[in-house]
């Protein structure tokens, strides 16, 4: 096996135009995502049943199907109620979608997990529903937000490699792009999976950075503890 | 226990006929009151009458289903009757939530909002709600936290604070919007007995400032101390209403009359009956 | 052009078989990631230093890269260093490969949730490390991972519409396969995604049916 940077260098405007592409439609998509989400958590924790239908319908139905097959159905279902959108478009937003009900659940337990009475304390005061959430529900919700939020951006940072299927200039469809000209896929792909790599881990690493948590793991015997814990330089308590 | 109630003066709250139920089972059902300026009124009764139910219905927390609510002779929320139809003094579709600072209201569980520290509790209202500047609310609220002996605990998180601490920032909160009427739901249960002494002391004097309290206890020996006036509930109805000391010493109803002894011992006592 | 029905119904027979391939590569990569990931869990467990480097750094690669891009490098790059095996098979390693991982994540945790004093006991009784993982700990954290290795089998389920890019005729692929033909995407692709659901709820209702006897037993 031979490793040959030559073709890393040549290419290399290629694939730093699929990263940036990747950084700026997943960046897109996160905060798409979220947003579309609100709406959806909002409906699934409403009381009444007939509106907690649809959007219970909408998540089980994305969060069922593959990625890819939800990406197919809005590139060749979205002409329908418009004119064809550029793929990148079409894609952005199917990422978008696809990231909402998985936020959307995020931000349901979140609210779950409130305190109760916050809202009706905001409105006892005099501050309107709109008001109570901006001052009084979404502070709160931040904390227990941001971690399962990172993970879902993680993941929507990893599956927008599927929107090369659809032509979208990203990343990966730049490597298959450089692949297919140079046959060097061990270089090709190392360097793919290294630019994704770095990308999801400083993430991670922003986010772990905004809130500091602490793994606490139950204390064990010594004995017990040379089967029920794992690595050898892993968390220890 | 005499106050500095006016009872001569205008009501500073009134009640008209209020109604509601949940799931058709009537909880609050035609209850009218009228509380003066700086007079207390206790609302009493055996848990499940209804005295929650008539103090959120009062504040509009869970709209009544009919009658209506006065504050310093304004209307506070529509007036409905079972037409739907919407009478005197409220425009249709008007926001109840520009009028709550008119009612400030103390949750039994308080409700501080967690995120914020002990001025923020108190201030955010002021700013939210009656766009006061930072300064001014700042400046207020620090006042009422002096007055009510916190003014140390300004900086902290409610979950730093004692029970008795926690209510007193529940209270400064609501004080800091000026609120010529507050309600009281139990403000005595989730503090230590020797702690009502305290309370019942710190509500008259924020009677004595002319507003109208309106607190509901199942408390005897808190109420006894505390209220001017007193509505006995039963089965969401008022049944008997008058001077404190007269309801509890010489109750006219017998549902009262039984309620009482099962609560109280059997000799007028200024100690919480617990 | 509007929805047409007849079209989703059309494409049916045609995508069931392929969704029983989809079924099979999806139960095939779950047992093969869980058998890596049991292997990940005992060299993690082993604690040797040198081991425990080499498996972290595969672990974070794995999941810190998209499961395309690991995909591509089984189709891509194992021929180019000599090991060609043909799309299905390089596929489903690619899938197990991803599964053991993230089948080793899950043990972890599971691993917390253990009762230390059955150990302690089988330590006590003189077994050897091995008889201990192989008869006290590994049952116990299969039981208790169970509901997550359900979850995980949607997952690939899921994943498995992956392989179609490196020409496996899975159930996606036969239905692009379906509307090249008849020229009805969006139907053909609506009884693929309504196959895709059908599967996923139906493991998890079963799943749920049976967690509900299980605990109903237990009780």
């Amino acid at each position: 096996m031979s490793f040959d940077p030559a073709i890393l260098i040549d290419n290399w405007p290629v694939l730093a135009r699929g990263f940036a592409v990747t950084v700026m439609l997943s960046a897109l998509a996160i905060v798409l995502g979220f947003v579309m989400a609100i709406p959806i958590a909002a409906l699934k924790l409403a009381r009444h049943p007939m509106l907690r239908l649809p959007a219970a319908l909408l998540i089980e139905v994305v969060r069922g199907m593959p990625f890819l097959v939800l990406l197919y159905l809005l590139h060749f279902g979205l002409p329908f109620f418009g004119p064809r959108l550029p793929a990148t478009v079409t894609g952005t937003f199917a990422l978008g979608l696809f990231g909402a009900v998985y936020f959307a659940e995020v931000i349901r337990a979140a609210v779950l997990a409130l305190p109760r009475g916050q809202m009706e304390s905001g409105r006892a005061v005099g501050m309107t529903r709109l008001q109570s959430v901006r001052h009084i529900i979404a502070p709160q919700l931040v904390p227990g937000l941001l971690p399962p939020s990172t993970n879902i951006a993680q993941m929507l940072i990893k599956e927008s490699a599927v929107l090369s299927s659809i032509t979208v200039p990203e990343l990966t469809y730049s490597a298959l792009l450089v692949q297919g000209q140079t046959f060097s896929p061990v270089e090709v792909f190392v360097a793919t999976g290294t630019l994704y790599w770095v990308l999801s881990h400083a993430l991670a690493t922003a986010s772990t950075r905004g809130s500091r948590r602490h793994a606490r793991r139950r204390p064990q015997g010594r004995i017990a503890d040379r089967f029920l814990s794992l690595d050898a330089f892993g968390p220890r308590p | 226990m005499s106050g500095a109630a006016q009872p001569d003066a205008a009501p500073a709250l009134e009640v008209i006929g209020l109604r509601k139920s949940f799931a058709g089972r009537p909880v609050v059902d035609d209850v009218s009151l009228s509380v003066a300026p700086g007079e207390v009124l206790g609302i009493i009764g055996r848990s499940g009458c209804g005295k929650t139910t008539l103090l959120r219905a009062i504040a509009h927390l869970d709209p009544p289903d009919d009658g209506f609510v006065r504050v310093g002779g304004h209307a506070f929320g529509p007036e409905v009757s079972p037409a739907g139809v919407v009478r005197r003094g409220w425009r249709r579709g008007r926001d109840i939530s520009r009028e709550r600072h008119r009612i400030g209201f103390v949750f039994q569980q308080l409700h501080l909002w967690p995120h914020l520290d002990v001025l923020g509790n108190v201030t955010r209202a002021q700013s939210v709600v009656l766009s006061r500047p930072a300064p001014v609310a700042t400046e207020r609220a620090r006042a009422l936290l002096a007055r009510l002996g916190i003014a140390d605990r300004a900086a902290m998180r409610p979950a730093e604070l004692s029970g008795g601490q926690q209510q007193r920032v529940a209270i400064a909160r609501a004080l800091a919007l000026d609120p010529p009427v507050l309600l009281f739901d139990e403000p005595t249960s989730a503090l230590d007995p020797e702690l009502t002494g305290e309370v019942a002391a710190l509500l008259r004097t924020i009677a004595g400032e002319g507003r109208a309290l309106v607190v509901v206890s199942h408390s005897l020996g808190f109420v006894r101390r505390l209220c001017d006036r007193l509505a006995f509930l039963d089965g969401g109805h008022v049944v008997e209403e008058g001077p404190a000391a007269r309801l509890l010493d010489a109750p006219r109803d017998p549902r009262l009359a039984r309620f009482l002894a099962a609560l109280a011992p059997p000799f007028p006592s200024p100690q919480p009956a617990r | 052009m509007t929805f047409d029905p007849a079209f989703l119904l059309q494409a049916l027979p045609r995508l069931l078989p392929a969704a029983l391939l989809t079924v099979e590569i999806a139960l095939a990569a779950t047992l093969l990631g869980l058998l890596g990931g049991t292997a990940l869990t005992i060299l993690r467990a082993c604690k040797w230093r040198p081991v425990n480097a080499a498996v972290a750094v595969l672990m974070s690669v794995v999941i810190g890269t998209p499961l395309l891009v690991q995909i591509f490098v089984f189709y891509y790059v194992l021929p180019a260093v000599g090991i060609d095996l043909g799309p299905m098979s390089a596929g489903i390693l690619a899938l197990s490969l991803n599964s053991a991982v993230f089948v080793s994540e899950m043990m972890r945790g599971g691993l917390a949730t253990l009762n230390p004093g059955a150990i302690e006991a089988a330590v006590a009784l003189g077994l050897r490390p091995a008889a201990i993982w192989l008869r006290v700990v590994l049952p116990q954290l299969y039981a208790a991972i169970l509901p997550s290795l359900i979850g995980e089998f949607t997952i690939l389920v899921k994943a498995t519409a992956l392989l179609s890019v490196i020409t496996v005729v899975e159930l996606f692929r036969t239905g692009q396969q379906i509307y090249a033909g008849n020229f009805r995407p969006f139907e053909t692709l609506s009884a693929v995604a309504l196959l895709y659901v059908a599967i996923n709820a139906s493991v998890s209702l079963g799943a749920g049916l049976v967690e509900r006897r299980l605990a109903a037993r237990r009780v």
